[in-house]
């Protein structure tokens, strides 16, 4: 799942431990996330959301979604 | 009371439980040499502490299961896949000794080793285990 992750989370000034620890995952966990290694369960995805204030598909593009 | 974190109480279980599984191995050999004060090996003793140092193995499978369990959805994932394909690759070499066993000379049962086995597996495979997607097509 393309995901635009790993921009939002350099723009607001975060490293990847400062998300894992707003998440409540490991820092492993974000790294997986970015590298395109782990697709977050939908849970995740809406907390990953409530950090950066988008909503879902702002941050990971719907493959599904035509158009 | 203050959590520990999953990987230090992981850290902590297992290497209370290898204490309890040397202080076993030790225990068992001087038993069944009859070195201890319980005397010669006989039954059902002799079946109980024959049975002693596989006890805290099952408590270390215990303590990886719950690491398992505490951890993030993505550490879990990959957990899980790796001690799928460990527990496969277990299965095949332990066939595999068995019936090699079976048709030479090879000495031992090959049972002995089931649970270093899998643990060698285990790491073998671990680095080539690192993404929880399941990829199709």
């Amino acid at each position: 799942m393309k995901t635009h992750l790993k921009a939002l989370r350099s723009e607001a000034g975060l490293t990847q431990a400062d998300l894992a620890g707003k998440l409540g995952v490991s820092r492993q966990a974000v790294i997986a996330i970015e590298s395109d290694k782990h697709d977050p369960s939908l849970d995740l995805a809406y907390r990953i959301a409530a950090v950066f204030d988008l909503p879902v598909e702002a941050i990971f593009e719907n493959p599904h979604r035509t158009g | 009371m203050k959590t520990l974190k999953p990987v230090t109480e992981y850290t902590i279980g297992f290497a209370a439980w290898m204490v309890a599984y040397v202080a076993a191995v030790f225990f068992a050999g001087y038993y069944f040499r009859g070195m201890t004060p319980l005397g010669l090996p006989q039954a059902p003793l002799l079946y109980a502490v024959a049975l002693l140092p596989s006890i805290p193995i099952g408590g270390t499978i215990l303590v990886f299961l719950r690491f398992m369990d505490r951890s993030d959805e993505y550490m879990r994932a990959i957990m899980t896949r790796r001690f799928i394909v460990a527990t496969g690759v277990t299965l095949f070499i332990s066939t595999a000794w068995g019936f090699v066993k079976n048709y030479t000379e090879m000495p031992g049962s090959g049972l002995d080793y089931t649970y270093m086995i899998f643990w060698i597996s285990f790491a073998i495979i671990s680095p080539f285990v690192r993404d929880s997607k399941v990829r199709t097509a």
